[in-house]
């Protein structure tokens, strides 16, 4: 399995010659001789947790539509491709992820933004000669766009209307703009309609006070699905077809109060496979199978020690890291985060409780938003019972656009 | 193959979104700095870590104001730089890894050297090392100056750091760094209260240091905000500034510098009235020291932000679905970090395109 993985990895390397200079240590090593900070990724424990969340979801009545933007790694898209309870077709946040993506010889792949340029639709409309797109609307503007962009193509593509159930702050307002829309693209050669989507909201309800105010609270605020449920189905009862309607639902933390739904085809899923912070708490049945590996550079200051890892490395807009409390390593129990910059973290512990720290030891951090911190990587290294196998390239990093 | 924008297209073409570069601006930027060090004993040492970016390092070097080499904060942005052809690199974070020490002391067979350092074991790890590269590595004690951070607290520490290293082979004592920082909105006379205060304590070791008859070659200290306080303080040789060549708000202050690096966003969604989504969020700008700011169109505000979408408040401008806006970052090397490539733009037309090339190089 590991070399597969380096073999990917070097070809890889070799189509982006200009991407992160791969300091190669061999496979073998334990994952405390790697190179800090490195994000780990236990392969055992991600099928675990990918076991755990689609069984979850059965209980549910809804399948798991795999979403690797927040991932980034094929062989972990392949593992949820490949287990039981999901659909065949992916989610991606850009154009540019679907073209990264495309190594995975999906057929059919749904596009969470349009795109609104000209350009944008441009490239679209070529994608869509060898790969099956639906696209999530959510503005009757994006359909005429849509329309005037997809010029002589001779095949339709899918849309998704999303409608706002909860957030108050994207999607369909009401059923008549749906029930308009719909028609809209009824009306349509180049456009098919194939259902709707959603984003459950774990937010009571958007006031408009800036959440950024709050980055570091926890995301385990009491949620009204029930509330979003009953207005998804009233937007559904309003869609002028006759049939099996799809719709899908993001929000994929919410999957433990989702009610028992006979038409919610599908919920929107990627950061379970490797969750975070946000994800562990939302989900308890999730297991840690993702953390950063870090390196104490420095105890000179008398109550904290620092850490080789700052913003940089977990994308702290969300809030801190928090510390993997190792049994093995009894000063992880007492250390804190205390404060981040770009370059380094500081961690704080008890007076007096700092004889047992050494500058060079490691420990592991898990990060509060995993989407942000996968961005500030190139690649996974894969852990095997302790030992590295392998690595992984994060193949939608920086693909924005 | 990334999506890359060809040479010569219409900043109204480019696909969002995307970072883009304000050439005009930067070269600003630049001059200002040859300009200003133009009679000055200090240079500047501009950090790479701002930009990640060798061919943005060698404009810095090639026009002028600087010493000639750059300031790195890891070995592996460091190997970029070298690998570019920059002779002398100031590593500014303490470099403890056994294989992290091999790996830079192998960079000293092409390259000047310098690690900041504030431990004595550590540099007998590097000494022993680099004996055994047969390379020379230079050591920087770093100073505590309020960063609460890194570097020995005292310059008693600091004096018996360097008599200690004195006495280990294949390491040099080259001098002392320290890092700052500054809160509000601070005036001239404000900053230069703050660094003359601050940069003191380096001085003093500096001064202890000589007094025992060691050399003190470097004091290499300040930021973009001291740029200009900072080097007229006697003794201090090279400046340590990165966030002046792109700017972020977080420095708007100083308004001898000018915003080159931008976020061009488009607007997705218009659903409410007096706002609008943007296909932009966190997961491409940081908002650590706070949310940007919208510079086009003027009188827009961000009102919420999530990892990959923005809410911003029009407040009756006229916005529509496909409009571009522009964003400022608050704390720009934070945000260049979640790119692969700068789009270099000059009266509105994309002219070169830059790879991030040391983006992922956190180790």
């Amino acid at each position: 399995m590991s070399v597969k993985y380096i073999i990917v990895a070097i070809q890889y390397i070799a189509l982006r010659a200009d991407m992160e200079k791969l300091l190669y240590q061999s496979p073998g090593i334990t994952k405390y001789d790697l190179d800090t900070p490195a994000l780990m990724v236990d392969i055992d424990l991600v099928d675990k947790n990918i076991q755990t969340y689609h069984a979850i979801a059965a209980t549910k009545h809804v399948s798991v539509l795999a979403y690797p933007s927040i991932h980034g790694s094929l062989a972990i898209t392949k593992r949820q491709l490949n287990a039981t309870n999901v659909l065949s077709s992916i989610c991606c946040n850009s154009i540019s992820e679907i073209e990264a993506f495309q190594s995975l010889n999906i057929s059919d792949v749904i596009l969470k933004n349009t795109p609104v340029t000209p350009s944008q639709a441009k490239r679209l409309s070529l994608l869509t000669k060898i790969i099956n797109i639906s696209i999530v609307v959510t503005h009757q503007r994006h359909l005429e766009i849509l329309e005037e962009s997809l010029g002589e193509l001779t095949t339709s593509v899918g849309i998704l209307l999303h409608v706002n159930c909860g957030d108050m702050i994207s999607g369909i307002q009401n059923k008549e703009q749906l029930k308009s829309m719909v028609d809209s693209i009824k009306n349509s050669k180049k456009l098919n309609f194939i259902g709707l989507s959603t984003e459950f909201s774990e937010y009571k309800k958007y006031t408009g006070i800036n959440p950024l105010l709050d980055a570091n609270a926890t995301t385990n605020e009491p949620n009204d699905i029930e509330i979003q449920y009953m207005k998804l189905l009233d937007f559904a009862s309003a869609v002028p077809v006759s049939g099996y309607l799809n719709i899908i639902v993001f929000g994929e933390n919410n999957i433990n109060t989702l009610p028992n739904s006979n038409i919610i085809t599908a919920i929107v899923a990627g950061c379970y496979p490797i969750p975070d912070i946000n994800a562990l708490k939302s989900i308890p049945q999730l297991i840690i199978s993702a953390s950063v590996l870090s390196q104490i550079i420095s105890k000179a200051p008398s109550n904290y020690i620092v850490i080789d890892s700052g913003h940089k490395t977990y994308g702290t807009d969300l809030g801190l890291p928090t510390i993997y409390r190792d049994p093995s390593r009894p000063f992880t129990s007492y250390l804190n985060p205390e404060k981040f910059s770009a370059e380094h973290g500081c961690l704080s512990f008890p007076a007096g409780n700092a004889s047992d720290i050494e500058i060079k030891s490691k420990i592991e951090l898990i990060p509060q938003s995993m989407e942000l911190c996968i961005n500030q990587f190139d690649f996974m290294r894969f852990i095997t019972k302790g030992i590295f196998t392998g690595y992984m390239p994060i193949v939608n990093r920086g693909q924005f656009s | 193959m990334n999506y890359k924008p060809t040479i010569g297209t219409s900043i109204n073409d480019l696909n969002t979104p995307c970072l883009i570069i304000d050439l005009t601006n930067l070269e600003h930027n630049m001059n200002h700095i040859k300009e200003f060090y133009s009679d000055k004993t200090s240079k500047l040492r501009p950090h790479s870590k701002n930009h990640k970016t060798p061919a943005i390092a060698h404009l810095q070097i090639n026009t002028g104001g600087t010493v000639g080499g750059v300031c790195a904060s890891k070995v592996s942005e460091a190997e970029v730089m070298v690998d570019s052809g920059i002779k002398s690199i100031l590593i500014t974070s303490e470099i403890v890894d056994v294989n992290k020490i091999k790996r830079m002391n192998l960079l000293a067979k092409r390259s000047e050297i310098n690690v900041a350092i504030d431990d004595f074991n550590n540099a007998e790890e590097i000494s022993k090392q680099a004996s055994q590269e047969n390379v020379n590595i230079g050591l920087i004690i770093e100073i505590e100056t309020g960063m609460n951070r890194c570097g020995v607290q005292t310059p008693e520490m600091a004096l018996n750091l360097a008599k200690s290293i004195m006495k280990l082979p294949n390491i040099t004592f080259k001098g002392l760094m320290s890092h700052q920082t500054i809160n509000g909105v601070p005036d001239l006379e404000e900053r230069s209260l703050e660094a003359h205060k601050t940069i003191a304590k380096v001085i003093e070791s500096k001064e202890l240091i000589e007094q025992n008859n060691i050399n003190v070659d470097i004091i290499s200290t300040g930021e973009t905000w001291s740029y200009d306080v900072a080097a007229s303080i006697p003794g201090v040789t090279e400046i340590q500034g990165g966030s002046y060549l792109m700017m972020e708000t977080d420095y708007h202050y100083m308004s001898e510098f000018a915003y080159s690096a931008k976020i061009l966003a488009t607007v997705t969604e218009t659903q409410y009235s007096n706002t609008a989504i943007l296909n932009v969020g966190m997961k491409h700008i940081s908002i650590l020291k706070g949310v940007p700011i919208i510079q086009f169109p003027k009188g827009c505000e961000i009102v919420n932000m999530d990892t990959i979408s923005t809410t911003i408040s029009t407040k009756g401008i006229d916005v529509g679905i496909g409009d571009q806006v522009i964003l400022l970052p608050s704390q720009q090397d934070a945000m260049v970090s979640r790119w692969n490539e700068f789009i270099g733009v000059r009266d509105g037309l994309v002219e070169n395109i830059w790879d991030i090339t040391a983006r992922g190089c956190i180790s």
